[in-house]
Order: structure tokens, then sequence, then C-alpha cells
């Protein structure tokens, strides 16, 4: 007896493009679990889920950093980690979770390695070329890894995940992470600049089919702005070969504590989506001060938040789109950060590490050591993010804002969201927080 | 003066930096749920070592225990049974905790 092969799944790539034609935001979460059931039933609940969604795999951290043996030792014991082991189970296991899950939801794996190969290939054993992160954005925050060292492994990655996927007829994805270093306190001209960078890096070891990602910050017309300078410049960089989209993730720092503040939070990342011409959002639970969030809060979570999308798009949004925001300054740093970086060299990755070495790509508050640690990011009296220091980035010398960091206001600064969005859903405003 | 050794500090280093630097205090922050299972590993790796001074110096965890959050009870005094001084929750304040870890 021949078995049929199965229905090819859902690409997310032409997911994204058919929402975004009849104008529905895709929303997606982050799940990952040990047990292979839970993880096909959680995929199963996000695909039954009223919103035009994608499936996440998030792998553990211990499969992330290359522990295997700690992810063996899990799966042997049945303890349950944070996330699925994807290099730990066996191939048929994987496929036969994804089985179960219906083939119109696309999947992606969201890894977190500083050099992500057996992750891609465990992926390629099952069926699965759709991923994301960055030779940079998965290595300085996350990884004691040389900025090199990850380079080199991130090329190697992203040419065999490009290949493989070929082989079987089929277009690998990836999503940049360099739109959200470090999650908090980062002003957005690096962000943009990175996302770019890691894009133009995918691009070089042969991937196709891209998104570039921006976090929500502190501010949500200044986010309009990011987001408009981020398509500005994919438009100017990417060759026209390339198919890209924005994807914007929820607030990636200190989570409001109550529900109420948290879905506040939620609901404005949807608008500044919509509004600046994000494709996708990854969202956030009001789980997320608290744990890793449960299926059932995931499932709120991306209803909630594709409605507020829905919602986002009539006149009592008071942010601005895309093309009404003024994202000249955004763009013209992030310009400057990527020129300079691009002229260390002609290939991108060593381009990047480079640029490190130099501090002329310096992440504030990031303390691996092939970052200079020179810059500081700071939250204005207006509630956008801006330099507090800019240390040997060749940024234009403008008026240092008046803000000095100090380690009180760091911890202030840090807790600036979410206190101002849990005091927002009380009705208390918070000057400059929430413009809306 | 702190020194701050970044991310995801492999046992190893952690007590050769104790052995050179020799500090008041260490504070370890962890945040994605594994604290439970890697912060018991490391902290009786700590004070195992020969050197007392190295074995005995105060150790402070506090961050994101388990994957459950703060629903399981057992997990604080099963890290300090493991050997830390205190142990926090990413529910504590840092003012708080500041203060209660002087004190």
């Amino acid at each position: 007896m021949t078995t049929l092969p199965a229905r090819p799944r859902a690409e997310l790539r032409s997911h994204v493009e058919r929402a975004a034609a009849r104008d529905t935001l895709v929303v997606q979460p982050r799940m990952g679990m040990t047990d292979p059931d839970a993880m096909g039933s959680g995929l199963g609940a996000v695909a039954a889920a009223r919103a035009c969604t994608v499936g996440t795999i998030t792998v553990d951290s211990y499969t992330r950093v290359g522990d295997l043996a700690v992810a063996e030792t899990a799966v042997r014991e049945g303890l349950a980690l944070n996330g699925y082991p994807i290099a730990t189970h066996r191939p048929e296991v994987t496929r036969a979770l994804l089985d179960r899950v219906p083939p119109d939801l696309p999947v992606q794996v969201r890894h977190g390695s500083a050099d992500p190969r057996r992750v891609f290939a465990a992926m390629d054993a099952a069926g699965l070329y759709e991923s994301e992160g960055g030779p940079v954005s998965y290595c300085l925050p996350y990884s004691r890894m040389p900025l090199r060292e990850a380079a080199a492994a991130w090329s190697e990655a992203c040419a065999g995940l490009a290949e493989s996927a070929a082989a079987r007829g089929r277009r690998a994805h990836l999503e940049t992470f360099g739109g959200c270093m470090l999650g908090q306190l980062c002003p957005p001209s690096l962000l943009v600049a990175l996302s770019l960078l890691e894009a133009l890096f995918f691009v070089q070891h042969g991937l196709r089919s891209i998104s570039l990602s921006c976090a929500q910050q502190t501010h949500p017309i200044q986010d309009v702005e990011a987001l408009a300078a981020l398509s500005t410049l994919a438009e100017e960089y990417l060759p026209s070969d390339v198919a890209w989209h924005l994807v914007l993730y929820t607030y990636m720092g200190v989570y409001p504590r109550t529900a109420a503040g948290a879905r506040l939070l939620l609901e404005s990342s949807a608008r500044i989506a919509v509004r600046g011409g994000a494709h996708r959002l990854i969202v956030k639970t009001i789980a997320e001060a608290h744990r890793i969030p449960s299926v059932e809060e995931n499932i709120e979570a991306l209803e909630f938040a594709a409605g507020a999308a829905t919602g986002a798009r009539g006149e009592d949004c008071a942010l601005p789109w895309s093309w009404e925001a003024d994202c000249s300054r955004i763009h013209d740093e992030a310009r400057v950060l990527i020129e300079a970086a691009l002229s260390a060299d002609s290939d991108v990755g060593r381009a990047l590490y480079r640029s490190f070495r130099r501090g002329v790509l310096d992440v504030p508050y990031c303390l691996h050591r092939d970052n200079a640690g020179r810059t500081r990011g700071a939250i204005a009296e207006c509630g956008r993010l801006v330099w507090a220091e800019r240390g040997a980035m060749p940024l234009p010398r403008q008026a240092n804002n008046g803000v000095s960091v100090t380690a009180e206001r760091l911890l202030s600064m840090l807790q600036h969201t979410a206190r101002a969005h849990d005091l927002g859903a009380l009705g208390r405003s918070v000057p400059g927080v929430l413009p809306e | 003066m702190v020194t701050n050794l970044g991310a995801c500090v492999p046992d190893d280093l952690l007590v050769d930096e104790v052995r050179r630097i020799r500090p008041d205090a260490v504070v370890c922050s962890t945040v994605n749920g594994h604290g439970r299972i890697d912060g018991a590993r490391m902290i009786r790796r700590l004070r195992a070592d020969p050197d007392p001074d190295v074995a005995g110096v105060p150790a402070i965890l506090g961050g994101k225990l388990g994957i459950d959050g703060d629903r399981d009870p057992g997990v604080l005094s099963e890290l300090l049974e493991a050997g830390f001084t205190t142990v926090f929750t990413d529910q504590a304040r840092p003012r708080t905790s500041i203060s209660c870890s002087v004190a």
C-alpha cells in the first residue's frame, strides 16, 4: 500500500502576502513544549484561533546553546524545558506532530542560537524551512561566542538552509531578529540598521525570502516612524528578486503585571503594526510578566491582537500612517550606520564584526565582549528613546537631551513601559507615554 | 565595584573569577525559566570548591526560576538548600530586594 504524500505545509511568505492583500495582520505567538503531543496540540490551537495566524515552534534554551546532553536527559526523564528540543526528538517524531497540524498553518522555528547549524539541520530533517535570528542579534545578547564565529556559523547555516529547501522544492525564509537587540532601551536607528544589515547578510548567503523585524518600544509614533524607515531602507538596499515583509514584536522588555496593562500594551502594538505597515505581529500575553504563557493565554492574545489590528484601520485610531510619519531622522541615522558598517568589508559578516570591534556599531547595555559598550540609550521626557551616549558611532552630534544614565535612572527606565501601561489601564495617564 | 561576567556564564568561569576577584557577593540573574536546574548545578559547584573563601562567598539568585512562574513554592527552598544565600523570584521589587539582601 502506498501512502499519498502529505499536502505541503503553507509557506509563511505567501500566507503573509495573501493576508496583507486583504488588509489583515498576521499574528503569531511564541510557543515551545518539550512533549511532542503538547507541541502538536498547541500548534493545532493556533491554527484554530479566530485570527490569521502563523504557528511557532520555540526551541528550548539548552538546544540553543548546543548543550544537547541536558536536552536529551530532559526528554528521557520527561522533564519540562522552556521549549521544544528539536535536535533531540527524532525527525519522525517532529514530522508526526506536524502531520496533526492543519497544513494551511505555516510553522516557523524560533531558536535564539548564536550557532544555528544543528537547529537548521533538525528543521531540514523534519521538513521545516522557516526560521529567524541573525549573526549579531542571536550572538551579542544571548551568547558568549565571539561574533566572528557566530557570523561564520550563520553563513554556513543560511547557505545550507537555502540549498536544502531548494532541493526539496521549498523556499527557505529567515526573519531578522536585529530589530530587537536587548529588547529595550536601544534607540530605533540602530535597531533598524541592524535589522537591515542582517537582512543583507541573509541575502548574501542565498536567502530570497526574508522578513525584517522591529520591536515596539516606548513611544507609538516613534515606533511607526521606525517601521517606515525600515521599509524605505529595505526598498533601497534589498535586491528586487528578494521578497520581504516587516514584522513587529510586541514590547520585549519588562512587561506590565496587570492583565489590563498587558492588554493595553498588546493593543498598542497591533495598532503600531497596522499603521506602520508591518504585515505580521509577534504577540505577548497577559502572563508575560509572570511565566511562560499557556496555550489558552496565547490564543487569547492572538485573537485580541487581531481584533485590535482591525480596529486600527478605522478613523478613531490617532496614530499616523507610515506615509504620514516623519521618519527622516531615524532613516538618516540608520543609513549612516549601515553605510559605515558596509564600508568595512564587502562580506557582510566580516563588515559586521569589524564594525562592532571599532565601535561603529555599539549596542547600549550589551555586555558581550565584542560589543564596545560605550553607548547609552535613554527615555526622554517626551517618552521617545534617545541617545544619551553615542560612543564611537558616526552619528551627528546633537544636543545630548540633557540625559545622563545613573543606576537609579536605569532601573526606572527598565520599568517605564510596564508602569505606564499598568497605570494607563487604570485611566491614569503618564506624560509622554501614551500619546493616543 | 561591579564585575559583570555577561550571559550564559559557564560554571568553571564563575568559580575562576570568584577565586581571582574575591568579590563581596555573587549576584546571578536568570530569565529563561531554567534557573531551577542551572542555578542548583552552579551553586553546588561553587560551594564544593576546596578554597573556603571561594566556596563561602554570599551568592544571590533572582529571576524566572521555573517555566511555570511562582506556582511551585518548592523551588525557593530547593535552591536555598542547594547553597544560595538568598533567592528572589522575578516578582520581587529591586529596591526591596536590595535592602533585604544587605540586611
